[in-house]
């Protein structure tokens, strides 16, 4: 056979592998079926001569790309990034294959496919990957805007993957939800909704979705982009070995998860499971044990089955498991698994009769607390109740821990913080209590008690401008506040301001109906007046009657 | 198009802007600036900003391109009929005007296709040149809407020399689709080719080998066989760069287009031809990818040639002894991390001097020389790394102190030189000094990971 003869031969069985592995992505989606539509491309191109045979060449790599693309979409999470990053190789060499045909069509095919997979690929530490992917999108939309025989499911599904990815920029929210809305309503004026169903759905869901956001200036990033950003940055500190980073990163994970109306939730599970996996490898056995079993309860209780989620709950017991296994406590496994089902339930039924008799029967309320805590070590409700227990039965330093432990999940709690200003003062921990006030007014600016005791604080340290501060806008509440005309008259004082000071006293002057408080007060008056040089005179008696001039 | 408008052109503005030097009783001659050297300019910043990751699209590069009217430089700016500079120029471009007596570098505030206006944002708003009176074209901007001066299109035509835009290739592709007879150009197309090459990111190799090849078969095509030749030499690096920096993807298939085609392109052509028309760069380009291929043999053999072609290129030199440090040859690596380490304190002499020439005044000219000297020190550090591997691995020992000293006193706050004697004292058993050594390295270090390694190297060696 002539090599020419053998190059075409070649050719026509690349063609039909390329024939035979189309057939098999457009019947099937199984893995099974994509890998071996993968490996038959593979086949084929290996067979190719590209230089002399770029159109076939060019349309094995782009179905490459696809089925690659399409495999990590639903696949392990461990095999996406290789997957995707294999499928980007892939959509590079069809790109400079497009080139070499010169062909309009074949390059809005290329960028299509371009744009999804740096879309998929997407991680926030590397956003400009979105970007391209959008720039890219755009290119190959408007070549499908030109082209009316395109395919309407592909152009569809790129607004789609264009819409998604305008959502998940940070920057310019407003202009990036227009803009993911004009590509959701593209797309739906693109596709046919008898025909494509359920695409049609998708891009009226997510338009319904978008349009809410930007009616109601929601400017929040959707939940799943903010946990692809907190493993984005987790896996980031690993990588850099920075583990004390990565843990502090999947507390915050853990707190963002808390913040939401319904708790515990997916999230929560997820952050658990998380950190229970950064003190596997920290060493911190105990923690690791606790995230790990939190997590187990977590997704106990909130995942159903048949849920796409519910995998997790599978895969974190067996976790679980071989943290047992590993760490010689296996006989721990069955008991731990078989708590962990129903400690979130029970945990919260406990914790609410507690709360509900803490005041009746606070040894039994107390009693249900503890119980709670052994089932769900991690539940910030029953620490907040159990350190109300203790505070109510003068137990500071255990109360304190507990609001503590309670404010690692939920840093914004305000009964917590105040309940731990409390006891922090009670036992004589200024700056603690000091800091719980300055977290208050961080969460609250207006919160009265908060402004009172800051002041209070203020004043004992010496910080006289502060404390100051601090009355001036407690008494825009509390206008006829007396303690505080006082408290904020010494500090007046000890700044320097005495006209500030002698005006607080002489508001403050006529509730203080007592004898010797009132003799005192005209004492400070006394000498205020003589340090401002207004002499010995009094000042009005507003309950005396006017005299003539 | 990428619209950047110019924030810092903005404030500028609205916070009076700069003196304007021709008012010095003395001013200072300005030096001659193309728009060649601007865009280099301006790429570097672009590219410190991807490493600061301030900058988000990463296909994001500057183009030059000039009006016909004008010689232009087809090594690094596209040259295109002027009508085409219409097209090209959108908001936050670097424009280059001249009436031919007066050359003037100003920002493109804003283009409005539907009337034809394009206006700019000057630094020197109440002087600029193409306000009625002040210019030999006869252009009259004046302020229309509320934007800053703006011209017509017929006024632009006559006064724009160039401009630098800031887009990805994308743009390339859109203006030959807007004027496809362009694509039979071979000058531009190879201009174009250049630019993405010329870029020095490996990303852009791959749209680089489409305009080239398109140069090379148009010039084939015109009987211009001079522009032919280097255009495929330039296809050659574009598809050798591109290829063996897709490997780094891990799907080994996806580098067949571009070797098939480069195999296609030397049965044509011949490879000793292609290689005998690049320059020394383009040898270290490819071996340098190469090199991070894991293509050893074939990096070894472009530093080589580019080596026997100009054996005072210190970029080679000094990527050789890096080759020749992965193929366990330290007599090697010293001979040419030494002559590298020569050659860069002669090229740093030698920007000093330029630097010191310069009018005092002139501080962009200066922080520019300044910038290259701190890159050329930073790879400085990196021969002495470099000479100290292969001297620590002959067992010369007081020539590798020495470098490892040379390595500190270049930049001592930095670990890699107590690194490098920590290791040559504990190879000598002193373990005293390689311990202090470590601290001194740990005291400088802010990597987590290399932290820990420092860290366990002391403990391993503490009493």
């Amino acid at each position: 056979m002539k090599p020419r003869d053998r190059a075409a031969s070649s050719g026509e069985a690349a063609l039909g592998e390329i024939r035979a592995a189309r057939s098999l992505h457009q019947a099937s989606s199984s893995a099974a079926d994509h890998r071996q539509a993968a490996e038959r491309l593979r086949g084929a191109i290996q067979t190719l001569d590209t230089a002399t045979q770029p159109g076939p060449a060019f349309e094995a790599f782009l179905l490459l790309a696809r089925v690659l693309e399409e495999l990590a979409s639903g696949g392990e999470t461990a095999d996406r990034e290789p997957q995707l990053n294999q499928a980007l190789a892939c959509v590079h060499a069809a790109d400079h294959l497009a080139g070499r045909l010169e062909d309009p069509g074949c390059r809005m095919r290329q960028k299509r496919q371009h744009a999804l997979i740096l879309a998929a690929r997407f991680r926030p530490d590397r956003d400009e990957n979105l970007l391209d992917a959008i720039a890219l999108a755009g290119a190959a939309i408007r070549r499908y805007e030109l082209d009316p025989e395109s395919d309407a499911e592909d152009h569809g599904s790129l607004l789609v993957a264009t819409g998604n990815a305008w959502l998940k920029v940070r920057r310019g929210r407003t202009e990036a939800l227009e803009r993911a809305c004009a590509c959701f309503r593209a797309g739906r004026a693109a596709v046919d909704a008898d025909a494509l169903p359920r695409l049609a759905q998708v891009l009226e869901g997510n338009l319904a979705m978008t349009e809410q956001l930007l009616a109601a200036e929601d400017h929040a990033l959707p939940d799943k982009e903010m946990v692809g950003r907190f493993d984005a940055r987790i896996q980031g500190c690993v990588e850099r070995g920075d583990l004390h980073e990565a843990i502090q990163n999947g507390w915050s994970f853990l707190q963002w998860a808390w913040s939401f109306p319904t708790t515990p939730n997916i999230h929560v599970g997820a952050a658990h499971k998380i950190l229970g996996g950064l003190h596997v490898r920290n060493g911190d056995m105990a923690e690791a044990e606790m995230h790990l079993y939190s997590s187990l309860a977590v997704f106990s209780a909130v995942l159903r089955p048949g849920e796409p989620e519910f995998p997790l709950l599978e895969q974190t017991r067996r976790d679980l498991e071989q943290f047992f296994e590993a760490s010689d406590q296996s006989e721990k496994t069955e008991a731990a698994t078989a708590q962990a089902s129903r400690a979130v339930v029970r945990a919260g039924e406990l914790t609410r009769r507690a709360a509900a008799r803490l005041e009746t029967e606070p040894e039994a309320a107390r009693a249900d607390l503890d119980d709670a805590l052994r089932l769900l070590p991690t539940s910030p409700d029953a620490l907040f109740y159990r350190g109300v227990s203790g505070m109510m039965a003068g137990d500071d330093a255990p109360a304190q821990a507990d609001f503590s432990a309670a404010l690692m999940f939920r840093p914004r709690h305000l009964p917590s913080l105040g309940n731990r200003f409390t006891v922090r003062l009670r036992l004589g921990d200024l700056d603690g209590a000091l800091a719980d006030c300055d977290a208050i007014l961080e969460l609250d600016p207006e919160h009265d008690a908060a402004l009172y005791h800051r002041a209070r604080l203020r004043s004992g340290r010496q910080d006289w401008e502060g404390a100051v501060a601090d009355l001036d806008r407690f008494l825009e509440i509390h206008p006829e506040s007396v303690e505080s005309l006082v408290l904020r008259a010494a500090a007046k004082e000890q700044t320097g301001d005495v006209a500030g000071a002698l005006d607080d006293l002489v508001r403050a002057k006529p509730a203080y109906t007592e004898e010797k408080g009132r003799r005192k007060l005209e004492a400070k008056l006394a000498e205020l007046r003589a340090r401002t040089g207004e002499g010995p005179a009094s000042d009005p008696d507003p309950d005396a009657p006017e005299s003539d001039p | 198009m990428i619209q950047a408008m110019n924030t810092f052109e903005v404030l500028l503005q609205a916070r009076g802007g700069f003196g304007y030097a021709g008012d010095d009783p003395d001013p200072r001659p300005l030096p001659p600036t193309t728009l060649g050297d601007l865009k280099e300019s301006f790429e570097g910043g672009l590219q410190s900003a991807h490493r600061r990751r301030a900058q988000s699209i990463h296909e994001a590069l500057y183009f030059a391109f000039y009006s016909d009217r004008f010689q232009g430089e087809p090594d690094r700016c596209i040259t295109v009929p002027r009508d085409h500079l219409w097209w090209l120029v959108s908001a936050g471009d670097t424009i280059l005007l001249s009436d031919r007596i007066t050359h003037h570098y100003s920002f493109v505030f804003d283009v409005d296709r539907d009337t034809g206006r394009v206006s700019f944002l000057d630094q020197w708003p109440d002087r600029f040149f193409l306000k009625e009176g002040l210019n030999a074209a006869g252009v009259a901007a004046i302020p229309v809407d509320g934007k800053p001066p703006s011209i017509t299109r017929k006024e632009f035509r006559r006064v724009a020399v160039g401009l630098i835009t800031m887009d990805t290739p994308a743009l390339l592709e859109d203006y030959f689709d807007e004027y496809p007879d362009q694509r039979s150009d071979a000058a531009q197309c190879l201009s174009c080719g250049l630019s993405l090459l010329g870029a020095q990111k490996d990303r852009f190799a791959r749209p680089a080998a489409l305009h080239l090849r398109r140069s090379m078969r148009a010039a084939e095509a015109r009987g211009d066989p001079e522009t032919a030749a280097v255009a495929a030499g330039k296809l050659y690096v574009a598809l050798t760069v591109a290829g063996l920096s897709i490997r780094r993807w891990n799907e080994p298939l996806a580098s067949r287009p571009f070797d098939d085609e480069r195999s296609s392109l030397c049965a044509e052509r011949g490879r000793e031809e292609l290689l005998s028309g690049l320059a020394p760069d383009d040898l270290c380009r490819m071996g340098n990818a190469a090199g991070r291929a894991g293509e050893v043999a074939m990096a070894r053999e472009l530093f080589d040639r580019a080596v026997a072609l100009d054996a005072t290129h210190e970029q080679a030199r000094w990527l050789r002894a890096i080759a020749r440090d992965q193929a366990g040859e330290p007599e090697g690596v010293v001979h040419d991390a030494a002559e590298a380490v020569r050659l860069n304190r002669a090229g740093v002499a030698a920007l000093e001097a330029e630097r010191d020439g310069l009018d005092p005044r002139d501080r962009h000219g200066r922080g520019a020389i300044d910038a290259r000297i701190a890159s050329m020190k930073e790879r400085r550090g990196e021969e002495y790394v470099l000479l100290f591997r292969g001297r620590a691995a002959l067992e010369r020992w007081d020539e590798a102190r020495s470098a490892a000293e040379d390595l500190i006193a270049l930049d001592p706050d930095r670990s890699e030189g107590f690194k490098r004697l920590a290791f040559l004292e504990q190879q000598l058993g002193r373990l005293t000094e390689a311990r202090a050594c470590l601290q001194e390295a740990l005291q400088r270090e802010t990597h987590p990971a290399v932290r820990q390694a420092l860290e366990h190297a002391l403990a391993e060696i503490s009493p």
